[in-house]
């Protein structure tokens, strides 16, 4: 039996281009990274790789959400962070020669294009812009972590809560019926590990959220009423 | 899915050119539909193919998989699962071209050999 080949992507038509490391080729370039990246879509609970295992290339995310997670010493899964739209994965590995720190894994259907570690490393060499932008993916990054550690040891869980609400505004977060949807079907239990407290905590902060009015809930998906409360739950100066 | 094993002398002359990658957690090499991300090379331990959850082959040491997908575009109609502990040289889009731009009979009678249609 054979397979039909989906229709390849072209970079250049990719509706992430503009957030991706590579946005600032020329058209050329752009048709030489099509002809050579391999392209594919996981479904939900996939994996795109596993913690531990040998890196061969990094992974652009065309369109969707990837999990990275990577497991405590007591089993017990910790999210690092996710990955949407125009991201990229598996660089940090490819970059300090390990292998794979984290596991990804889709959250959805998800588009996801791979460039093996050698393409990558010439075009690092020879384009700065990819360069540059990859600089920039990482120092976010760096930032980002920075931004966790300081958050986990300075704040309660109902402002870490509150933080990861307005995170999430920020990459995922749509007008709707005049609020804010947080455009992205996230379990209990993932959001918990997202700020390192138990489900049953959780669980009992987001009904105080929205007793308070400033959060509402449609079966799974959240809805924020009122960001500037949650900047003043979260201590974050306006 | 066509696979082909090599020879260990066949092996040999890969030998120069890969390093030996080992996989400490059993994962999927790829998934049922998708194109490989890479080819593999089977030296040591554990691989299987399989459709729908059920195992159709198990693959031998000097098995090659997903190379010749990987050059032609082709989507695999089978999952293959990598168990812990396996030893394998992963073959990139980028090898594959390095490789063509090296003269020596024997690697280039090897490389199209796997990728042949």
């Amino acid at each position: 039996m054979t397979v039909k080949s989906p229709i390849p992507r072209e970079c250049e038509q990719c509706s992430s281009k503009a957030k991706g490391i590579f946005c600032n080729l020329t058209s050329p370039e752009l048709q030489d990274l099509s002809s050579h990246k391999v392209e594919n879509t996981y479904k939900k609970g996939q994996n795109l790789f596993i913690e531990g295992n040998p890196t061969y290339g990094l992974y652009c995310v065309s369109h969707g959400n990837i999990k990275i997670s990577r497991m405590g010493e007591n089993g017990k899964e910790s999210i690092v962070r996710i990955a949407t739209d125009g991201d990229v994965i598996g660089h940090r590995s490819i970059f300090s020669e390990s292998n794979y720190s984290a596991t990804a894994t889709a959250m959805e259907d998800t588009h996801v294009c791979f460039i093996d570690k050698k393409y990558i490393m010439d075009m690092v060499r020879d384009k700065p812009s990819v360069a540059n932008r990859l600089i920039e993916k990482l120092s976010k990054d760096l930032g980002a972590s920075e931004r966790k550690v300081a958050s986990f040891s300075s704040k309660n869980v109902r402002e870490k809560l509150a933080e990861l609400l307005l995170l999430l505004n920020e990459s995922h977060g749509i007008d709707e019926e005049g609020l804010r949807k947080i455009n992205l079907k996230l379990t209990r239990e993932e959001m918990a590990s997202l700020i390192g407290t138990a489900t049953e905590t959780l669980i009992r902060i987001l009904s105080e959220f929205k007793e308070d009015d400033v959060i509402e809930q449609k079966g799974k998906t959240l809805f924020l009423k009122n960001t500037d409360e949650l900047m003043a739950i979260a201590n974050i100066p306006m | 899915m066509k696979t082909i094993t090599l020879e260990e002398h066949e092996l040999g002359f890969l030998k120069e050119h890969f390093q030996e990658q080992v996989y400490n957690t059993s994962t999927e090499l790829f998934y049922e539909g998708h194109i490989p991300h890479v080819g593999y090379v089977l030296l040591d331990g554990n691989v299987i193919l399989g459709k729908r959850k059920k195992i159709k082959d198990e693959l031998v040491p000097g098995t090659v998989l997903g190379v010749r997908e990987l050059v032609n575009n082709i989507p695999v109609p089978y999952f293959a699962r990598i168990y812990s502990g396996s030893k394998v040289y992963i073959v990139d889009r980028s090898s594959i071209k390095g490789l063509h731009q090296i003269e020596c009979p024997n690697l280039s009678g090897i490389i199209n050999k796997i990728i042949a249609p």
